[in-house]
């Protein structure tokens, strides 16, 4: 119940942020320039358009809002809490570290001959239990596709890689 | 005919026909491994396509495409796990009748009926493309506006089992979309400073996030799980004269579901998989041995999710218009090699058009034989696990995505959108609307400004162009269809 009611808090954050992504965007039309060959102009599909999202994003948040009260009177009900799930977050590590990759991409201080197949690597050793056989073939798996795809795009696709 | 044959003779040559193997043979893996999916791997491949001539990118992700489709039914009948969503119905019979002991019959039945189904569905294809498309071309800017807007109603309602929910899906594309160079005044929009989003948002990076990370994220956070399936024998992997007599019926009768499903916007391959399953056993005489392992079902399934692509290239080819999410990200292949999807193709670019029809009568006799001979290698597939190639597909993702312009933005896009692909999954918001709205958005804009600005902004001559006027009776009927069906659906 903890979990549903951790996913529900989450669910309306979302609408949340969406609702204010939607100030955000009508605010940016503000200054845009009015069309004088048709009534619509720039910035009418974008305000319309998020418009409607808020719209759509307060009446899923109230309903989100009457499930998260649902489940907070009845945990009160039943105090025996669930223990929390063992998890190591793993889409956040591997978030984590595609970040840490992009970012040594976008200011490259090691060439990407290195980091593609060392992001591969601890992408693997991040997802997978530390046996000496996971290991191995994380290791090889890193040096066959990492440098391979590095060299694949780099040379014949021609892709700009540091 | 002579393009199409000229098409089906080039295909036959050495490089098109290669494509067509690999293409069928990574759509069969990718569809059979569960958490993969056709869109996923074509979204996957659009970047490498950038470098290839138009057509044999066509022949590719044609190939992928209706492999994506069949490979479904392995995981669906060896796992009980379908590899593709349109598989889902296959798991009620194939995998009863595999855990009893005749999983190359079930593997048969389904190979067999997916065959028929992508044959059936071709020839409607190949015969209503040309006259729809002639009809297409006497489409206004108000007809384009108000077919773009039935589009996305259909999607947004028929994907999910939430209206609100998919709509605000559409509208997130649409939203998404509008970045950019705003083509009507030329003033910039929504870059909110980011001088890389000045052409606003490629299309390959937004689709390898919100189809691949977000499926590679999904799959990541319950990686561990184990893995079990079902040898199958190669024997009696063809179907009987019996069984052809038997299923005739049940064969034509899903084929012309699946199809007409397809033809639907939005409306994809599961979708024909639950109808057609489910109009065979309300006529069958032995409904209640559907669930337990009978080929009328895995027949009826299979059959109309193979139908459901050539009923949804229709729209495609003639249209514009995409009839389920691949056919959204096909329609970003074709933008992607400048060639503009619609009926005007057929003017400007018939070899494309051609090339699609023939691929796809191709690629269902190679996935026919390749199915055939190769399932039960394909089968163990199934069994990698996920920590091992997520990695993989996750790097093959960034490295796409620069290619397309050479960015390493597009990393940091493609990331940022798999984030908002993994949490609509998460909060069960569908995809689909999504992308269609994304790429439906600039014709459904551009065609409404440019029919304000031909009225002088009035929307008078709307009431006199019937078709239009048809598209958004659909289209409001749907809404309402949706909003009572929620309505029941809550007092149940």
């Amino acid at each position: 119940m903890q979990q549903e009611l951790r996913k529900n808090i989450l669910e309306a954050a979302f609408y949340v942020g969406l609702m204010a992504l939607c100030l955000a965007v009508i605010v940016s039309t503000v200054g845009l320039p009015e069309s004088l060959r048709e009534p619509l102009g720039s910035s009418a599909v974008p305000r319309g358009i998020s418009v409607l999202i808020a719209a759509f994003s307060a009446f899923l948040l109230g309903q989100t809002l009457r499930r998260i009260r649902k489940l907070r009177q009845a945990a009160s009900a039943s105090p025996e809490s669930e223990a929390p799930a063992a998890s190591g977050h793993p889409v956040l590590k591997t978030c984590v570290i595609i970040a840490a990759y992009a970012a040594l991409l976008t200011w490259p201080v090691i060439p990407s001959v290195i980091t593609t197949p060392l992001f591969l690597f601890i992408l693997i050793m991040a997802l997978s239990e530390r046996t000496t056989k996971n290991i191995c073939w994380a290791a090889g798996l890193a040096i066959v596709f990492g440098a391979g795809l590095h060299y694949l795009f780099k040379h014949y696709l021609f892709v700009n890689l540091p | 005919m002579s393009g199409l044959l000229d098409s089906l003779l080039y295909i036959a040559t050495p490089l098109p026909f290669l494509l067509c193997l690999i293409g069928v043979f990574l759509g069969i893996i990718v569809g059979a491994i569960p958490g993969f999916s056709g869109a996923m791997l074509i979204a996957l491949t659009i970047p490498l396509t950038f470098f290839m001539a138009d057509v044999n990118s066509m022949v590719l992700l044609i190939s992928m495409y209706v492999g994506s489709v069949s490979g479904g039914l392995i995981s669906a009948t060896l796992l009980r796990m379908p590899g593709t969503p349109s598989s889902i119905m296959t798991t009620m019979d194939g995998y009863p009748m595999a855990q009893s002991g005749h999983a190359a019959r079930a593997l048969g039945l389904g190979i067999t009926a997916s065959f028929v189904g992508g044959l059936v569905s071709w020839f409607f294809l190949y015969f209503l493309s040309p006259v729809l498309a002639i009809w297409g071309t006497k489409f206004g800017p108000w007809e384009s506006f108000s077919m773009a807007v039935m589009a996305l109603a259909l999607i947004a309602s028929l994907s999910s089992a939430s209206l609100v929910k998919g709509l605000l899906s559409a509208s997130l594309g649409v939203l998404v979309s509008l970045p950019g160079i705003d083509s009507s005044s030329g003033s910039l929009r929504l870059t909110f400073g980011f001088s890389e989003l000045n052409g606003g948002f490629d299309l390959v990076p937004v689709l390898l996030g919100i189809f691949v990370f977000s499926q590679a994220f999904k799959d990541i956070s319950k990686v561990g799980g184990p893995i079990q399936v079902i040898e199958a024998d190669s024997k009696s992997i063809f179907m009987t004269l019996r069984d052809w007599k038997n299923q005739a019926v049940n064969m034509i009768r899903s084929s012309l579901i699946g199809t007409w499903i397809g033809f639907l916007p939005g409306v994809g391959g599961s979708v024909a998989s639950i109808v057609s399953y489910t109009v065979a056993k309300n006529s069958s005489k032995t409904p209640e041995k559907f669930g337990t392992g009978i080929p009328d079902g895995i027949v009826a399934s299979e059959t109309a999710n193979n139908a459901s692509i050539g009923g949804a290239l229709i729209p495609l080819v003639t249209l514009g218009i995409p009839g389920s999410t691949v056919d959204a990200i096909l329609i970003g292949a074709l933008l992607l090699h400048n060639l503009q999807p619609g009926p005007m193709l057929y003017v400007t670019n018939p070899e494309i058009i051609n090339t699609i029809i023939a691929t796809a009568l191709i690629a269902n006799f190679v996935m026919f034989f390749m199915m055939s001979g190769m399932v039960r290698r394909i089968a163990r597939l199934s069994s990698i696990p996920s920590s091992f190639m997520m990695p993989v597909i996750i790097l093959c993702c960034l490295l796409g995505a620069i290619s397309i312009s050479n960015s390493v933005f597009d990393v940091w896009v493609t990331l940022a959108f798999g984030l908002v692909g993994y949490a609509m999954s998460y909060f069960k918001i569908p995809h689909g609307p999504f992308v269609i709205g994304f790429i439906l958005a600039e014709l459904a804009e551009s065609s409404l400004r440019t029919a304000l600005m031909a009225s002088a902004g009035s929307l008078t001559p709307l009431l006199h162009r019937p078709v239009a006027i048809a598209f958004l009776v659909v289209t409001v009927l749907m809404l309402v269809y949706s909003i009572r069906k929620g309505r029941a659906a809550a007092k149940a």
